[in-house]
Formats: C-alpha cells, sequence, structure tokens
C-alpha cells in the first residue's frame, strides 16, 4: 500500500539521520509571581481588553445572566435553554460558559467540549462570558498544564480576552472573526466581590 | 551563487511604494516583545529548556512520531504520511473529493505554503478561503505573504483599503482599520457558516495525548474546524514535542516572542473529533528528515516559527519579506532554505549582516547567525561564490600571507591613492557613496616605527 510506504519511508529517514540523543531536560524552576494572582489576572485581562466580574455565588451569576439577556441569547451552562443548534447559522448574542480555572500571568480561561456541548459556540456571537470559581485560579501556564488532562478530552482551550487582529497597519481591531467582547465572571469567594448588581 | 535575494531588496527599497512599513511593523513587535520577555524572570531559563526539548524530541524523532501516531489513532484521528509536498497536496485532495466539498476554509500554516497547497487545490477547481486577515489581504493581492506572522506586514492601509474596494466593493477611500477588518469578517461570514471542510497547520504535536495545538488571535482557525464536518490539519514533523507538560514552555514562549502577547486569544487542542465529524492529520516530511542529518544544520529544525528573527533583523527590515523568495522569510528562512534546495538559495546565507540579533531573541536558542556564517563556508567551498567577490579574497589571502608583498602593495597604494585620487571611486563605486576617502599617508606605521627606533637609537 502507497501510505504505507509513505510512512515507512518517512521513519526509516529519520531513522538514518537523526543525531546522538540528547536527554529531556529537568523542570525549570518557576520564579514567585510578582503581585497576588489575583491582581496578576484582572491585570492581564485588563491588558488585552478583557473585563473581570465578582458575584457570591454562581447562582448569583447566574441570576445576572438571566436578568441581563436581551435579544438572541445562548446560556449552553443552563441546561434546555441553548437555543441554536449545531447546523443552524444564526448566531448567538452573548455566549456564556463555565470554565474550569483561569491562568494569572495571561488573563486566559480553560474550557473543554465537556463544558460547552458545542465548540463552536465558543467562537460564535458578539460577547463571551467565562463563569470561573474564584479559587479556580493558577497563577502560570505550568502549573495551568499540570491540572489538566488532555487525553480525557476531546477539545480543550485557553481562550485569553477576545477575538483580536492588528493585521491592518498594526492597528488592533477586536472581533475579527470571533466574539468582540469577553468577561470572565468570578464567584464564591464574599470578600472579593465589588459589584454583585 | 545567486544574487536574487540582494536584487530584490534592491528593488524592494527603491520601487515599492512604501519600504517603510514592514520597517515599522517589524521594529514595534520586537520593541513588545522585550517588555513581555523581560517581565519573566525565568525567560532565559525557558529558552534553554525549550531548546532541550526540541533537541531531545529531533534525536528521538521517529519514537515520537510512533508514540503520536498510536495516540491520534486511538482518539480516533485518521493518520496520513507525505513524503513530500505533493504528497501532503493529494492527501488533502482525495479528502476533499472524497466528501464532495465545494471549497475550504483555510487557515494560517507556512507549510501549505511550503507545499503549494492553494495553488494545487485550485489548479483542481476547489476554490480556497484564506481566513487569517493577513493571509486573506495577500491572497486577494495575489501575493506570497512576508512575514510568518503578520503576512500583509509589508502592506499599508491605503493599500489595503484600495484592494478591499477593488474585491470587495468597500466603500473607496475608507482607511479605518476596525471597518476594513469588519468588512473582511462580513465578506468570510457565510463561507465559515457553510463550510465542509477546514485546513489547519499545527503549531505542536503532542505525542503523549495525540494532540494538535492551534494557536491563534482571531479565531479563525477553531471557527473553521469546529463548524464543518471536516478537519484537516498539516504538520510538518519537526512540529512534536514529546509530554503535556512541555507545551508549558512552548505557549509561554511563542506569544511573548512573536508579538509580546503573553498568550495568544486561542490556544486549541484538539484531541478527538466531534460527533459525525472527520479529523484528519497529514504528517509532512519534504526534506526535514534529511535535513535532521546536517550536522551543522539540523538544530534548526528546532524552530517554533514566532518571527522574532525577522523582526530584529537589520537585513530583513529594510529589504522586505518577499525579497528571500522562500515561504519563510528572514534569518531563520536563510539557513532552512539552502538546506532543502541548495541550488536554488544558496545566495540566502548571505543576506545577514551577522549581527547575532536573531539568535539573541530565538525562543529555542538556534545559534542562526553561527549557521549563516557556516552555510557562507559551505558555499565558498563549493565554489558557489561570484568572481567579483571570491577572486579579490583570493588576491587578498596571497599578499596578506607574504610579509614583504604586503609592504608593497601597501607602498604602492599608497602612492597610487595620492596620484590618482578618483581610483577608488571607479573601483568600488557603490561603498564610495557618501563617504569620503581619507587623505593617504606618506608612510606605513611599521616605516615610521623603523625609522623612530632608529633614531632613539642614535641619541
Amino acid at each position: 500500500m502507497k501510505r504505507m510506504n509513505s510512512r515507512e519511508t518517512i521513519l526509516q529517514s529519520v531513522r538514518d539521520h537523526k543525531p546522538a540523543p540528547v536527554a529531556l531536560p529537568t523542570r525549570a524552576r518557576t520564579a514567585p509571581p510578582p503581585m497576588d494572582v489575583l491582581d496578576r489576572f484582572v491585570f492581564h485581562l485588563d491588558g488585552i481588553g478583557g473585563v473581570t466580574r465578582f458575584f457570591e455565588s454562581r447562582q448569583a451569576a447566574l441570576e445576572t445572566l438571566k436578568q441581563s439577556s436581551s435579544g438572541l441569547m445562548l446560556r449552553d451552562l443552563i441546561q434546555g435553554e441553548s437555543t441554536i443548534q449545531e447546523d443552524s447559522v444564526t448566531e448567538p448574542d452573548v455566549t456564556a460558559v463555565e470554565a474550569r480555572f483561569a491562568v494569572a500571568e495571561n488573563g486566559a480561561v480553560y474550557i473543554t467540549d465537556q463544558e460547552v456541548g458545542h465548540r463552536q459556540f465558543l467562537f460564535l456571537g458578539r460577547k463571551l462570558i467565562a463563569l470561573v470559581p474564584q479559587d479556580a485560579l493558577v497563577p502560570d501556564m505550568h502549573e495551568a498544564y499540570d491540572r489538566i488532562k488532555l487525553s480525557s478530552v476531546g477539545f480543550g482551550i485557553f481562550i485569553a480576552g477576545s477575538s483580536a487582529t492588528a493585521d491592518i497597519a498594526q492597528i488592533l481591531v477586536r472581533g475579527a472573526h470571533g466574539p468582540a467582547e469577553m468577561e470572565v465572571w468570578f464567584y464564591g469567594q464574599q470578600s472579593k466581590v465589588m459589584s454583585a448588581e | 551563487m545567486r544574487t536574487k535575494h540582494a536584487q530584490a531588496a534592491d528593488h524592494f527599497i527603491h520601487e515599492s511604494p512604501s519600504p517603510k512599513a514592514q520597517h515599522n511593523a517589524a521594529i514595534h513587535l520586537r520593541r513588545k516583545r522585550d517588555v513581555a520577555a523581560n517581565e519573566l524572570q525565568e525567560f532565559e531559563e525557558l529558552r534553554t529548556r525549550a531548546s532541550e526539548i526540541k533537541k531531545h524530541t529531533l534525536t528521538h524523532l521517529d519514537q515520537y512520531l510512533e508514540e503520536f501516531e498510536k495516540n491520534a489513532l486511538a482518539n480516533g484521528v485518521q493518520v496520513h504520511w507525505a513524503v513530500d509536498g505533493n504528497e501532503m497536496n493529494a492527501r488533502v485532495y482525495e479528502i476533499l473529493k472524497k466528501n464532495e466539498v465545494p471549497y475550504i476554509v483555510k487557515s494560517k500554516s507556512m507549510l501549505t505554503e511550503e507545499c503549494g497547497l492553494n495553488h494545487f487545490l485550485e489548479e483542481q477547481g476547489m476554490e480556497v478561503y484564506d481566513t487569517d486577515l493577513g493571509e486573506r489581504i495577500v491572497q486577494l493581492a495575489h501575493e506570497p505573504p512576508s512575514h510568518i506572522v503578520v503576512p500583509a506586514m509589508h502592506k499599508t492601509r491605503e493599500e489595503i483599503s484600495a484592494l478591499f474596494h477593488d474585491t470587495m466593493n468597500t466603500e473607496a477611500g475608507n482607511l479605518d482599520a476596525k471597518y476594513l477588518t469588519l468588512s473582511a469578517r462580513k465578506d468570510l461570514r457565510q463561507r465559515f457558516m457553510n463550510a465542509k471542510a477546514a485546513v489547519t497547520g499545527v503549531n505542536f504535536g503532542v505525542a503523549e495525548t495525540g494532540t494538535v495545538t492551534i494557536c491563534t488571535n482571531e479565531g479563525n482557525a477553531d471557527l473553521g474546524v469546529n463548524k464543518a464536518p471536516v478537519q484537516i490539519h498539516c504538520m510538518g514533523i519537526e512540529k512534536l514535542i514529546p509530554r503535556q507538560e512541555d507545551l508549558g514552555v512552548f505557549i509561554r514562549l511563542l506569544a511573548r516572542s512573536a508579538t509580546g502577547q503573553r498568550i495568544t486569544t486561542y490556544t486549541s487542542h484538539y484531541q478527538k473529533p466531534r460527533a459525525g465529524s472527520e479529523m484528519h492529520l497529514i504528517l509532512v516530511d519534504n526534506g526535514r528528515s534529511h535535513h535532521l542529518g546536517m550536522e551543522d544544520f539540523w538544530e534548526a529544525l528546532k524552530c517554533i516559527r514566532c518571527g522574532a528573527c525577522m523582526n530584529t533583523c537589520p537585513v530583513y527590515r529594510s529589504g522586505g519579506g518577499h525579497s528571500y523568495g522562500y515561504a519563510v522569510p528572514g534569518p531563520i528562512g536563510s539557513i532552512i532554505a539552502p538546506a532543502r534546495n541548495f541550488e536554488e538559495y544558496d545566495d540566502l546565507p548571505f543576506a545577514s549582516s551577522l549581527c547575532g540579533s536573531c539568535s539573541a531573541v530565538c525562543p529555542v536558542k538556534i545559534d542562526i547567525h553561527g549557521q549563516l556564517l557556516k552555510w557562507r563556508e559551505v558555499i565558498v567551498e563549493e565554489g558557489e561564490v561570484d568572481t567579483k567577490k571570491s577572486l579579490p579574497m583570493k588576491v587578498g589571502s596571497w599578499i596578506l600571507s607574504r610579509p614583504s608583498w604586503y609592504r608593497r602593495a601597501g607602498k604602492w597604494a599608497r602612492k597610487l591613492l595620492s596620484w590618482f585620487p578618483g581610483i577608488a571611486r571607479k573601483t568600488v563605486n557603490d561603498w564610495t557613496k557618501g563617504r569620503e576617502l581619507p587623505e593617504p599617508p606618506n608612510e606605513s606605521f611599521r616605516e615610521w616605527y623603523l625609522k623612530t627606533r632608529k633614531n632613539e637609537e642614535n641619541e
């Protein structure tokens, strides 16, 4: 079979040409972050145009979500309220999803296809809202990858801020193909609640 | 040796409507990179570690390829292997034909540029929509990308506005970047929504989990593959890393080095196809395994395509990305291109000032300028250097290794230059533009020294 041949040809050529073995390095030290992890997260998300909000509880966040709904809105995390189908070309205005945790050093949140039924929803609509338990915050990407298990999900993604491009004369434009706005809603720690609205 | 790069760069500097656009954009990214890199105490340590991980992977590449394939297959991914670009193109077309796909949406992939996928598919009557905004701009302009991260870096707002007016009927003379960007979004939206197949490149393949990792800011790759029932990922075999935890190192380095971002907006990990969909992975060699066997040059395969070496390179910034004539331009392209096709690209290692800035910013610590110099040695040994360059070198080295000839040559040069001052302008015309030769001294240092010592001894 031809395909079998290409595979063997490539593997054999790699075996014939690969240089003398080099060992895998040991893990690097991570310098302690210069500021509180939550402050750091807010700082970085703000720096990329995102908004951080705080709520007393998950329930409080969901209430706000329901109240602020206007127009076509997808709330994939609220069971049974999914308003668009996989094959639909209609776009939601706001997509709200649950994220597993957030990363302080870059303002990212981690979401898998266990949280969002249809992967495409994350990239549709005007605004993306990610709900995250406030204690689910890691300092950097090393700890982020320690925390997840890619082999147990079909799809996992870090999202930091809104879809953006600066391909025209280095001018930043949000909403290139995905949502133009991104909000991270932390819930669950009274001390940090600023406005529950 | 060819002088294609020198001629193309000369043309870019003197003939292009905006030779400064690329320079300004590149230096802007270089500055942003410095801020993001300097903020991390462990940045240098990360670079070292990234380099070691890549070296380890490349020196065990056969094992990791097999592990990657095994895990991807177990995840339900269809794995294909392509010895060269033609085979990759044929595989992609085969999948598209089988699924009766009318057109594809494509995200940025330097591998598919290298293999000429767009051109091939269009020849078969298949429409290709590049969806990264920069890629879309150069596609509409029928040009290749001039930068691997910012493909339309060489274009001004005015040029893009005129291009969009001609191709998408946008308002003439509207220079608002937001208006132009959102017009492109609107133009591509229905293509995304109805796409039957999406093609992407790959930033990192993780052997341990069979993961395809893709980093974008626009979300175009993700929108494409998550809408379309057929997703195809084209990946060069050198893109592998061993473990999930290694991603921590590379994701921290990639965006910081490329644009000064802490992470790209989207960093996605694809393990399995969606229910009812197909996920294809094409592993492409196209000269990489042979390159791996080049003792002095194999480390160039560590490259993670961040573009930092381009942004910092004075030759790239002046001469522009198109002057290199290869899918990957700039310093890294100048060491990769001759490894893949020596006859075609043997002038690129000379497209450098050897200042070493490229090596200083490379996130995986490739000794780029060291390799450029090494390539020059190879090219000179192969006798591929123009006689205009090689003959003076030979004469020079003959004279310099013979002290009496050296003294005689110096004496005659001093005399000739004072008798006929125009001689330098005639022989090295370009060099004397804007430069004034100093007055030739009457005697050499050696003559002065011998004379002075004699006088002192006599005193």
